[in-house]
């Protein structure tokens, strides 16, 4: 019932993909939460160069808990935050640097939703709180970025993931969008 | 004395750890027969997930949600206790050794300057007073998860429309904000009072098991018309459909002004992780079941 997916994985392919298929993710994707979006935003406007490159890596919303093994960095807490907190700025950075999809928990709202169309993009829900099981998906810390600024939650950390999900594809290409239709059924209900 | 103070500040970590990597049995119980009830496939993959989530998290020692939540200790204290003044900065302790050997999330943030100082500072870790007599002291340490915090809220509702109007702007309250707390959600409701209180009453509502009821009969029924309310929104684990968008929903009750109503509602994830240690008048201390 799971498929599995390795990255990368061409715009094509994920255009293919429908609200309600389930995924287990492999390869490589990039964390990034309000404060790191905001500060990517902000060096796009003013052309300061980033210190790592998110062309083509998908976008988890997530802010990890890390343990320091000597010199390398153990994940032991990996899941997704709320991802409407990122609403207002992940258009302008999918266009920038292709993101081919984004992951998360609770959805997006209708800029990001309208991007996705666009961009032939989806958006995959992470089941939150189950943070045990995502550490158990990461084969290795590559990389951690403004770790000091902006602490561990907020960091950019780039990691490579193996068998990570279930991950519920819940707002796909052609624009629909499962957490908006439950939300509104739950609303006209009242 | 400075051996007993250790003893206790020991229990006291340890309960921060128990909480951190495992549920309380009610709270399984609630998912587990969520999931009997379930027929909706993503509503069971979801309930399936977070059950296997909280074995492996068990298994490895691992805690259960990488949101390791804001520290926050419910503490009858008994007035009597020699180690009441002791207790504020051992709390603090207790939350930086276990950030440190858990290891938790680094989470006190300022709000001003973004700087994470890690999981105390003021005004962190959170302590709710409760003076009542005796010589023991309980607490209950809840680590209380972002995403669920941020769908609180004090509702003022019209004086005089009673239980269904309150009933009303809970549900509506909920029915908005329950998708992104990460349902299935425990529901704290505090009626009355001032708007603090209300506040606070949702809050110690919400660290009530799963599966009591308020000892008084007209709200112990409220909190079973709202949970079967919530049920019905079709709102479901993850916000994806299901009949389970609650495990519980507990109030507490008090008097109100003429001219107000006010009605504090706090939400926690289906992770509602809690645990809670009796310290004695010895210095011993224990985590109870």
């Amino acid at each position: 019932m799971k498929r599995q997916i390795h990255l990368p994985v061409s715009q094509a392919d994920v255009a293919q993909w429908r609200a309600g298929d389930v995924i287990a993710l492999s390869g490589v994707v990039l964390t990034a939460r309000d404060l790191a979006h905001r500060r990517i935003v902000a060096a796009a406007e003013s052309g300061a160069p980033l210190p790592f490159d998110p062309t083509g890596l998908p976008i988890f919303h997530c802010g990890p808990l890390a343990r320091r093994d000597g010199d390398r960095w153990a994940i032991t807490g990996l899941g997704p935050t709320t991802s409407a907190r990122m609403d207002a700025s992940t258009p302008a950075i999918m266009a920038r640097y292709a993101t081919p999809f984004l992951i998360g928990k609770g959805g997006m709202g209708a800029a990001t939703r309208k991007a996705i169309v666009a961009r032939q993009a989806a958006y995959l829900a992470a089941v939150g709180g189950t943070g045990a099981l995502g550490a158990k998906a990461v084969e290795r810390v590559l990389d951690v970025h403004w770790l000091l600024e902006m602490g561990m939650p907020d960091a950019v950390w780039i990691l490579q993931l193996r068998d990570y999900g279930p991950l519920v594809v819940t707002i796909d290409a052609t624009g629909r969008d499962l957490h908006e239709e439950i939300a509104s059924a739950a609303m006209r209900g009242l | 004395m400075r051996r007993r103070h250790a003893q206790w500040l020991e229990t006291l970590e340890r309960t921060i750890r128990e909480a951190a990597i495992g549920l309380p049995d009610d709270v399984l119980e609630a998912l587990r027969a969520a999931l009997g009830r379930e027929t909706s496939a993503l509503a069971r993959l979801h309930l399936e997930t977070l059950l296997e989530n909280v074995r492996v998290a068990r298994e490895n020692a691992l805690p259960i949600c990488q949101d390791t939540g804001t520290p926050v200790f419910f503490v009858r204290a008994g007035s009597d206790s020699p180690w009441l003044a002791d207790l504020p900065a051992a709390l603090s302790q207790a939350v930086s050794a276990a950030t440190g050997s858990i290891p938790l999330r680094p989470s006190a943030i300022h709000p001003f300057t973004d700087v994470n100082v890690g999981n105390v500072g003021p005004g962190v870790p959170i302590i709710d007073w409760d003076i009542v007599s005796g010589r023991e002291i309980e607490i209950t340490y809840v680590a209380k998860g972002g995403g669920s915090e941020n769908a609180s809220a004090l509702l003022f509702v019209q004086p005089g429309g009673g239980e269904s109007a309150i009933l009303e702007a809970v549900l509506a309250h909920v029915a908005r904000v329950a998708p992104r707390a990460c349902p299935p959600v425990v529901i704290g409701v505090g009626i009355g009072g001032t708007g603090d209180a209300a506040l606070r009453g949702a809050k110690r509502a919400l660290v009530r098991r799963v599966g009591s009821r308020n000892a008084d009969p007209d709200v112990a029924r409220f909190e079973a018309r709202l949970l079967d309310a919530v049920n019905r929104t079709g709102i479901g684990p993850a916000g994806l459909g299901g009949i389970t968008t609650a495990l519980d929903a507990h109030a507490e009750l008090a008097f109100r002004h003429p001219a107000s109503l006010p009605v504090g509602v706090a939400l926690q994830c289906w992770a509602d992780r809690r645990a809670s240690l009796r310290i004695l008048e010895s210095g011993d201390a224990e985590v109870l079941a």
